[in-house]
């Protein structure tokens, strides 16, 4: 049975590398969440975007695209309070080879951004790569504009950063922890920093927030950096042994779905998670079922 | 010596001061760039800022040791050709001579100036500065030309307002501010005694072409220089017909050797009886300003209050730098002991966890230079959550914002499950603090969102 496996895995992977070759847009646009194990950050991310139906279905020709990764802190790359900046360099140079015209990469930060933009290493990253990082220092109408949410509970309007609404494609770039108030963050959590609002008060009603800023805005792609997950005593974090190897990327065009398969790396069950029993019930995806490829490198 | 030098001498001191002036507008806006993280060198090497501090400034004693020198063996070649203060007054002096010239107040009427010169009132200043230097008594920091430099270009309103006494000073004399205040150089000048190769008047015919000494070191009647007031501008040496101005040893001029002897003692005890003035009432001084000041937040690292006031030179370096903009100019009300040191006011970032950049920038390390590791662990104060302000206890809404935020790994506010239940029935959180692992950084301050704020940090 195992060899019968084996030789039926090898047989549908060489199909589906020759048939890429040939219909390199079509392959893999059936899967709703792409999942990666390897310790390879960027073949892994490649390899999830290629999963959910490679780059080319989210990003076309002349595009511009907003990525907006998790920059929340002023902390070491190694403490996985931010997004890993192999995940973002990874991503720009993905969007570059679909053929977009401009990158943009930022967040609103907690800490003072241009510390969290250096120390996460995510400004280098990403300028390399070639995307210009923007710093929101302050929430002006330069660089927000108010918008309506359709059917919020929480939030009846909310301010917006206009790079993101101007864009092309939004892509969510995400780090998986454990949040002391919110369970934990990944996706739906990390859309937070394209407010303007005072997102501390957010936390008073923190599930119903998260889930009506997902209703606003909706992000093309959500990639999921689960390289390593931090357990416990987040968002901020701040030691290795809260740490656990998960060595995981997830992709998919639905951030409820790829932060429900994320749920199950801690432990949790998807329903368990406030905002994400609300986004089901909001009409943002099932976390339940959904159809899901998963891939060893 | 021949006039074609001396012009060189002048030209020459003249592209210097433009150079360490533009030397110095450089290294003050790179600093205004925290992750540049600069020290600024005019304060960081000086004999009498080395003195406030001289444990830390250790590092830099070779340095101070070689402005020591450079000063007996030169004289003020630093108030000449270096000082970017000195530049400014005389850039001042410049643009302001015509209506100097038509002061009838102007110091140059009045004879009695030449004892001032002489003897002037920046000694007693040095000795007042000498014996505060290692006391609380802020002196120092409002007399050192380094540090009104910085204040004038950073546009603080003492500093503008020291400018403005700079200009009206130039209505009056030039080099006003250098011939009888500066008590740095009046350090020089005292080294600039020390009998080695001076700049001598060995022939004269009298024509007085020379008579224009910006800090009149010289005195034209008996044909002596002061090297204590000479700034080596070479202004008008070139000017003399007979080529009578030479670089000589003591010895060398013979004649009324004796006089001159018995003259320097004389004076020497002049100067030493004004040292001594200032000596004793920079040691007043010290009393009254003994009082320690402890309510303030201070920056991270400062765990001696008397020694911070002591120390800090109220330079605002760290105001500047702080990439969070978190440290504050302490105004009025808190004594003159602290006025113009800085202050933390955590809005909106807090102290961030992970930088350093105040203590890299302190040019006296009166924020003194940890380790990371250090920085971490020292607190600057305690934070105190008001039970009152809080939401979670004032209207059972679950918040913890100040426990999510908290830096330390270990969390220095934690939560309990309370006995009641929010208004959307989930189990009620109250944070809680944990004293012994808070070090004060005040992120949860400044990111807690109840109105008034329900977390502050104290002293």
């Amino acid at each position: 049975m195992k060899r019968r496996d084996f030789l039926k895995t090898l047989a549908v992977t060489s199909f589906g590398l020759a048939a890429r070759r040939l219909f390199p847009l079509d392959i893999g646009a059936s899967t709703d969440v792409g999942v990666v194990r390897s310790t390879d950050i960027e073949a892994g991310v490649k390899k999830a975007v290629e999963l959910v139906g490679g780059i080319g279905r989210y990003i076309g020709a002349g595009d511009v695209v907003a990525v907006k990764p998790n920059i929340a802190f002023n902390s070491p790359p190694q403490y996985k309070a931010t997004t890993d900046p192999i995940v973002v360099r990874t991503i720009v140079d993905l969007c570059y080879q679909a053929g977009a015209s401009r990158v943009y990469v930022f967040d609103r930060t907690v800490s003072n951004p241009r510390l969290s933009y250096v120390t996460s290493g995510i400004e280098r990253a990403a300028e390399e790569a070639g995307a210009k990082v923007l710093y929101v220092d302050d929430v002006s109408s330069k660089l927000y504009k108010k918008i309506s949410v359709a059917g919020g509970v929480y939030l009846k309007e909310t301010l917006v950063n206009k790079y993101i609404l101007e864009s092309d494609a939004f892509i969510n770039l995400p780090v998986a922890k454990q949040h002391s108030t919110a369970g934990l963050t990944i996706g739906m959590k990390n859309l937070m920093g394209i407010s303007g609002d005072n997102r501390s008060r957010w936390h008073w009603d923190i599930h119903q927030a998260i889930s009506d800023i997902n209703m606003a805005v909706k992000s093309d792609l959500t990639v999921v950096d689960a390289t390593a997950i931090m357990t416990r005593r987040g968002p901020t974090g701040g030691s290795l042994s809260y740490l656990k190897d998960t060595d995981t990327i997830i992709a998919s065009p639905s951030v409820a779905q790829a932060d429900a398969e994320a749920t199950l790396l801690f432990g949790i069950q998807p329903q368990d998670l406030g905002y994400l029993r609300l986004a089901e019930e909001k009409g943002l995806g099932s976390i339940g079922a959904y159809t899901r490829k998963e891939i060893s490198l | 010596m021949r006039s074609r030098a001396l012009k060189g001498l002048k030209i020459g001191r003249i592209l210097s001061q433009a150079l360490f002036f533009a030397a110095f507008l450089f290294i003050y806006f790179r600093s205004l760039d925290p992750f540049a993280a600069l020290e600024n060198p005019f304060l960081r090497f000086d004999p009498l800022i080395f003195l406030t501090n001289p444990e830390a400034n250790l590092p830099v004693l070779a340095v101070v040791a070689g402005l020591i020198v450079l000063a007996a063996v030169l004289g003020r070649v630093f108030c000449g050709w270096i000082c970017p203060l000195g530049g400014l007054i005389e850039a001042a002096d410049f643009l302001l001579s015509p209506l100097r010239k038509r002061n009838p107040l102007a110091l140059r009427r009045f004879p009695k100036r030449k004892a001032l010169i002489r003897y002037p009132v920046s000694l007693l200043l040095l000795g007042v500065v000498l014996i505060t230097v290692f006391t609380p008594a802020p002196v120092l920091q409002f007399l050192h030309p380094n540090v009104w430099i910085i204040r004038i270009v950073s546009l603080t309103t003492v500093g503008l307002v020291f400018l403005g006494l700079l200009i009206l000073f130039s209505l009056f004399a030039r080099r006003l501010w250098c011939t009888y205040l500066c008590p740095l150089g009046a350090l020089y000048g005292l080294l600039a005694r020390v009998p080695l190769l001076r700049l001598k008047i060995t022939t004269c015919s009298s024509c007085g072409r020379c008579d224009r000494c910006p800090t009149e070191a010289a005195n034209y009647a008996d044909k002596q220089i002061m090297p204590h007031q000479c700034l080596l501008c070479f202004d008008y040496e070139a000017t003399c017909p007979t080529e009578g101005f030479r670089f000589t040893l003591p010895r060398a001029g013979k004649p009324g050797r004796q006089s001159a002897v018995l003259r320097s003692r004389r004076s020497f005890l002049k100067h030493g009886i004004e040292l001594v003035v200032g000596l004793a009432v920079g040691g007043l001084l010290t009393g009254i300003f003994r009082r320690r000041i402890t309510e303030l937040l201070r920056p991270p690292g400062v765990v001696d209050e008397a020694r911070f006031v002591e120390n800090c030179l109220r330079c605002l370096q760290c105001v500047r730098s702080c990439p969070n903009q978190i440290i504050k100019i302490t105004g009025e009300g808190y004594g003159f002991a602290s006025l113009y040191t800085p202050h933390l006011e955590f809005r909106p970032y807090g102290c961030d966890y992970f930088c350093q950049v105040c203590q890299q920038v302190c040019p006296n390390r009166a924020i003194p230079l940890q380790t990371l590791v250090q920085k971490q662990s020292t607190p600057i104060g305690v934070a105190r959550i008001d039970e009152t302000a809080c939401v979670v206890y004032k209207e059972q809404i679950n918040c913890l914002v100040c426990e999510e935020v908290c830096p330390i790994p270990e969390k220095a506010i934690r939560y309990e499950l309370a006995d009641g239940s929010t208004t959307g029935g989930e189990p009620l959180r109250e944070p809680k603090m944990v004293p012994e692992r808070c070090i004060g950084c005040g992120i949860c301050e400044a990111k807690c969102p109840a109105e008034p704020v329900a977390i502050s940090v104290f002293v």
